[in-house]
């Protein structure tokens, strides 16, 4: 017995120096793909009015891999990603749990959950093509398609096509169109480029003001981020932001979202902050702070995302785009496009 | 025209002379020594003449050669100089026969090279060995490769710098006979320093002996040793005893050994004092009880006795040899009587 | 017969290897379980041999580029005399606190299309777009060798800086009097006689090189390492990235051994030679001023554009980035830095030790096993340590419910030992390798000595080995700690809540391109890497 104790209160000891805030009462971890600045407000927010501490890790790469070594002693809550194909890779592993909240159910369209309620997405962007001011001026017929087309020759600019917003366009243009199809344009795609595909998406926008190229593919966010920064805003201002793909398919859209993890520990506060990310205040700071598209109906978008109009969206299932995402990812390889 | 022509060349480092005015001529196939003690420039002579010294004035040449004067400063891989490191400095990183093979020409054929190669290894008697690593090899045989690798070179000079110095005694006196044939049969001149007269009278023709920074004579090892020009040189050329002279007339002197007779004619003048010269075997003792001198010490060297005897308020060192059947066998205390054993007097002035 | 007693000194590498070496073998296990997602077939067919070739160029060419900027300047500081030469001794040192990501956003944020450098010179020229002119693009493999080379190449101009100071001068002079001109002395005796420095200094850039992730990806060129990520991360197949993972290592393995095969009969055990320093080329005229200009504009390159680029952004945005929060991760990258090199330190001399006392293959390879981590990239060791680690938990976890005790959750993994592990198995190496080079130099007979004046083994270390090669054990102390300041993507991974180093710190900002936030925290990375640097220097310098 005093074996017994003297474990106890040796491992006690220990865990305490390890990971303190695991015994702490009121909290909630997250993993987080998304960047610290992207979503701290929303978890001040959260903390000042629930009093629950939100203890976040951020990680570009790995966090999925993590919680899946963890397994049933994970102290991690929460996983809150940056773009649909991890939210479903998250799921599709099993590493999540549905959550029945009658509040997300009214708050999140049932478009933007999982069908068990294992994820559920807080915010909403479009993947544009922002036109040059300078030489070519608005284009609101342009289509995802046209970048492909010989008139583009040269004249495009983009981010790695491994990068999870392209990889998510690529997926839902295979779902509409077949891999054949998507291939062709891809390839299209690659000789059009005017340089390799590198930077992020402020860099494409970046390009087109020094007129290295006259199109650039990139998230909507990005030009309300660029304007709202004295150094950048005469970048976004030499652009011009279009909705492709208007008189067809709709414009692409990607999500970021939340899961609830399979051994969540403090689940309670979690759903909270479930609850709380998909409500009002939350989603009201998703689009004034991040101009994202907030998903709870009734919420509206910024003034400045506002002012860029009415667009038709993709209706693609989201579901649908993700099971394309290996398939997206191999086609990228096959056609060299990074390379 | 000579193997090597020194005039006038002087040298300092770290703003202290170590080379005065230094002059030196090497005869063609000649071997010369440089003999002395430990920092009075021998090796930075060395040095300067294979080109590794910096600042120094003076004039050295070989042959027509010219390698200092005021207006040359011939860099070292132009003069064609063979120069034996006192650690061999054999590359660690290459073979024997990579080591020897060094100097050759990168463009010589590979059919030339080995025969090369072979030729001075055959030389040094080491021909088995083109495979070995210079740290397989014993030092006696580091030193032939070394040797070995500048002959290879064909320099019109070797210099060499303690050579035998890591060597045990045995076999160096071999390798010294071994390389001084060598370099006769191959009509090579050399100059070589050491701090071990045995090692200049065995290996060099003449011998340079060197002080501060100067040559203070250089003759033969005989001559050195029977006509020093000074009292440094006799005593570094062996052991010595002075006795106080003073002048009687043209033809003697006055000592404590009584009066002293010489064929040629004294120059001194009477008012210098005089110091004569008597090596430890130009003394003769014989056992006399009524004999002025006593036997303070005695040394039993095999074939002979070193004796200190007291004599005239001086002690003498005495070499006596064991070489006959009456020998005697001296005891400390023994009475003795010293005398003189005819020879040709070296007088220092004081 | 007890022949031999049981001696823990002997169990202790042996535990401390495994440990160093549990992360690597999980991948290789890893890599040899079935795959049924073929993603390596797909690989194969598509991008991975342009992966390879891409691996193979950027490792070629940033030694290349290493030896170009290292050879020289090593060189001319050990060999030369010219003004400056004193400061430019260390200084040329200092590069190795650079992070190379943290270069590589400097370099193609000036030299980008859009940067300030081709702003200028279009300005300047009245050019209108990129058809009017010739731009070299910044964003190549050569770009990013460029920039990993300029931070890396003090490894090399390290090793072979102390190889040419021990050459024995008589040597070269020996090479000299045999007809070669200084030049050609050079290439034929110095260069193979620092052959094994420069070995190991080639072998530490190469691997450095090839576990890089950030600099490479960020000059958008696709190496081996984003096949790992890309089939691990996006495909999901952790056996293929493992598969590629163990091929890159044993390639290097490979490599590393054949080079020590080449040279197995050389010993270039050599005499200390005293006064070489007095046989310094005193350099003058042109080639003084070539000298001049060659090292100082490589430690402009290096050092001053960089850091003066970070230097204009923190004071632009000093007060945007002032705060509290840059306090206190500086104070946890210090420590946990700090923490590391100790352990690093002990692990290199546990490991040395024990070759030195009991030689052999076994010695042998627990270095070579124990180094093994530093090839491999930040994020692949990461999860590698966590495989183990969270083993152990679960064990552990297992344990404490059979004894009806309470549980104590992520022990291992969910606290800083995976994150110090981590550090310690990718920086290992470079302790061990530095603490190897410099026993090597004392002589075994000293051992002998001490031990026949009635010291123990322990004694020996603590009385005649420590003190003797105090400036390695330093030097292996400095680099290990400035590699972790530098350490991002293991740091990322790894860390538990809430816990941030300043590299982790400056890549959030830097994974979004607002390199002017960034630039403070930077420049914190730099300077706390310096000022070790700087300070033992001077402690060295003083005493010699």
């Amino acid at each position: 017995m005093s074996i017994k104790k003297g474990l106890t209160v040796l491992f006690a000891g220990a865990s305490v120096l390890a990971s303190s805030m695991s015994l702490a009462a009121e909290e909630v971890n997250v993993y987080s793909y998304r960047q610290p600045f992207l979503v701290e407000p929303m978890m001040k927010e959260f903390t000042a009015e629930t009093g629950i501490k939100v203890n976040i890790l951020f990680a570009k790469k790995g966090l999925i891999e993590r919680i899946k070594r963890e397994g049933q002693l994970s102290t991690a809550d929460l996983m809150l990603t940056s773009d649909f194909s991890r939210l479903a890779l998250f799921t599709e592993d099993g590493l999540a749990q549905p959550v029945n909240s009658e509040v997300l159910d009214r708050n999140i369209p049932s478009k933007f959950q999982g069908e068990k309620k294992q994820w559920f997405a807080l915010t909403s962007r479009t993947r544009n093509i922002y036109s040059s001011v300078e030489r070519v001026g608005p284009v609101p017929t342009i289509t995802y398609q046209d970048l492909a087309t010989p008139a583009f020759k040269g004249k495009v600019c983009m981010r790695s096509g491994k990068h999870p917003y392209n990889v998510s366009l690529l997926a839902s243009i295979i779902a509409h169109e077949g891999e054949a199809k998507a291939k062709t344009w891809l390839e299209g795609l690659k000789a059009n480029l005017a340089r390799k595909p590198q930077g992020n998406d402020r860099a494409q926008v970046k390009a087109v003001k020094e007129g290295l190229c006259d199109y650039a593919l990139t998230n909507s966010y990005y030009l309300g981020k660029m304007l709202n920064d004295p150094k950048q805003v005469s970048w976004a201002e030499s652009v011009h932001i279009n909705f492709p793909n208007q008189a067809t398919t709709g414009t692409h859209m990607n999500v970021s979202g939340i899961a609830l993890v399979k051994h969540a520990p403090n689940k309670t506060n979690a759903i909270k902050l479930m609850e709380f990310l998909s409500g009002d205040v939350a989603q009201e700071m998703y689009a004034e702070i991040n101009y994202e598209y907030p998903v709870k109906e009734g919420v509206k978008p910024s003034k400045l995302v506002a002012s860029w109009g009415q667009f038709k969206e993709d209706e693609l299932k989201l579901s649908e785009v993700a099971a394309q995402h290996e398939a997206a990812i191999k086609l990228l390889d096959e056609v060299k496009f990074d390379l | 025209m000579s193997a090597l022509n020194i005039q006038n060349l002087s040298c300092s480092y770290q703003k202290t002379a170590v080379l005065t005015g230094l002059n030196l001529t090497l005869k063609d196939n000649e071997i010369v020594c440089l003999l002395g003690e430990s920092g009075c420039g021998k090796t930075t002579l060395l040095r300067a003449v294979a080109g590794l010294q910096a600042e120094l004035s003076g004039h050295i040449s070989i042959q027509q050669k010219v390698l200092n004067d005021p207006h040359t400063n011939m860099p070292p891989e132009l003069r064609k100089i063979g120069l034996i490191f006192q650690d061999y400095a054999l590359f660690p990183h290459l073979n024997v026969f990579d080591n020897v093979a060094f100097s050759l020409a990168s463009k010589m054929p590979k059919s030339e090279k080995q025969q090369r190669v072979a030729e001075v290894l055959s030389l040094v008697q080491l021909s088995e060995m083109g495979k070995r690593f210079p740290h397989q090899l014993s030092g006696g045989q580091q030193q032939r490769i070394a040797i070995a690798r500048a002959l290879a070179y064909q320099p019109d000079l070797m210099l060499l710098d303690e050579p035998f110095s890591n060597l045990d005694q045995h076999v160096r006196f071999q390798l010294i006979h071994e390389i001084r044939h060598l370099f006769k049969q191959r009509q090579m001149s050399a100059l070589f320093v050491t701090h071990s007269k045995e090692e200049g009278f065995a290996f060099a023709d003449r011998i340079a002996l060197m002080k501060a920074g100067k040559i203070v004579q250089i003759d033969t090892a005989q001559q050195l040793y029977r006509a020093p020009n000074s009292i440094y040189v006799a005593d570094f050329m062996g052991q010595t005893n002075y006795i106080d002279l003073s002048i009687i007339d043209d033809y003697s002197y006055q000592s404590c050994f009584g009066v002293l007779n010489t064929h040629n004619k004294i120059e001194q003048s009477k008012t210098v004092k005089l110091r004569l010269l008597l090596r430890p075997e130009h003394i003769d003792i014989t056992p006399d009880m009524q004999g002025e001198a006593v036997v303070k010490q005695v040394d039993f060297q095999g074939p002979s006795q070193q004796i200190t005897a007291q004599f005239a308020g001086q002690e003498f060192l005495i070499k006596y040899s064991n070489h006959t059947c009456d020998s005697v066998f001296f005891k400390v205390g023994d009475k003795v009587s010293l005398s003189l054993l005819n020879h040709d007097f070296v007088v220092f002035e004081d | 017969m007890i022949s031999k007693s049981f001696n823990p000194y002997k169990l202790l590498p042996w535990v401390v290897t495994c440990i160093l070496l549990s992360p690597v073998l999980a991948i290789f296990l890893n890599a040899f379980s079935f795959d049924q997602s073929g993603s390596f077939q797909h690989l194969l067919n598509t991008v991975l041999p342009t992966y390879i070739s891409n691996s193979v160029l950027v490792i070629v060419l940033v030694v290349l580029i290493s030896l170009v900027f290292a050879l020289p300047c090593a060189w001319f500081v050990a060999c030369c005399e010219f003004p400056t030469r004193q400061k430019l001794q260390w200084i040329l040192m200092l590069p190795l606190a650079m992070p190379p990501y943290i270069v590589a956003i400097v370099y193609t944020d000036l030299l980008d299309f859009a940067g300030p450098v081709q702003l200028t010179l279009r300005d300047w020229f009245g050019w209108e777009s990129i058809h009017d002119y010739y731009f070299p693009d910044i964003r190549t493999l050569f770009g990013a060798s460029f920039v990993l080379a300029l931070s890396l190449f003090p490894y090399l101009y390290l090793l072979l800086r102390g190889a040419f100071l021990t050459q024995s001068a008589g040597l070269f002079q020996a090479a000299r009097t045999l007809g070669l001109s200084p030049y050609q002395a050079f290439w034929r005796v110095s260069i193979p006689l620092s052959r094994s420095a420069m070995a190991v200094g080639i072998s530490l850039i190469a691997m450095e090189t090839l576990g890089d992730f950030a600099t490479v990806n960020y000059f958008a060129v696709h190496t081996l390492t984003t096949a790992i990520y890309d089939t691990w991360l996006e495909l999901g197949s952790l056996t293929t990235a493992a598969k590629i993972s163990s091929l890159m290592l044993l390639a290097l393995v490979i490599l590393i051994s054949l080079e020590n095969y080449s040279r197995r009969k050389q010993q270039l055990h050599q005499r200390n030679s005293s006064g070489s320093n007095d046989l310094r080329f005193h350099l003058t005229g042109w080639k003084k001023w070539g000298v001049l200009i060659f090292t100082w504009s490589l430690i402009g390159l290096s050092l001053f554009i960089p850091i003066g680029t970070l230097l204009y952004y923190a004071f632009h945005y000093f007060s945007e980035s002032l705060n509290e929060q840059l306090f206190n991760y500086t104070v946890n990258s210090l420590w946990l830095a700090f923490l590391v090199a100790i352990l690093a330190l002990l692990v290199a001399l546990v490991v040395n030790f024990y070759q030195r006392l009991s030689p052999g293959v076994f010695a042998k390879s627990s270095i070579r096993l124990s180094s093994l981590g530093y090839a491999v990239p930040g994020t692949v060791v990461a999860i590698g340590v966590l495989i183990p680690l969270t083993s152990l938990d679960l064990l552990l976890h297992e344990f404490l419910h059979r004894w009806e005790l309470s549980p104590v959750g992520l022990l291992f993994s969910g606290s800083l030992v995976v994150l110090v592990l981590g550090y310690l198995v990718r920086f290992s190496a470079i302790a061990v390798g530095s603490v190897d080079s410099s026993l090597v130099q004392v002589s075994p007979s000293l051992d002998l000595a001490s031990r026949s004046l009635g010291n123990g083994p322990a004694k020996t270390l603590w009385r005649v080995n420590i003190p003797l090669i105090k400036k390695g054990l330093l030097t292996a102390f400095i680099l290990v700690f400035i590699e972790s300041m530098k350490e991002l993507p293991a740091a990322l991974l790894l860390r538990p809540f809430n816990f941030e180093t300043l590299a982790t710190y400056v890549y959030q900002y830097v994974s979004d391109e607002m390199i002017e936030y960034a630039a403070l925290p930077a420049l914190m990375i730099i300077a706390l890497g310096l000022i070790p640097f700087i300070v033992v220097n001077r402690l060295l310098e003083q005493k010699h």
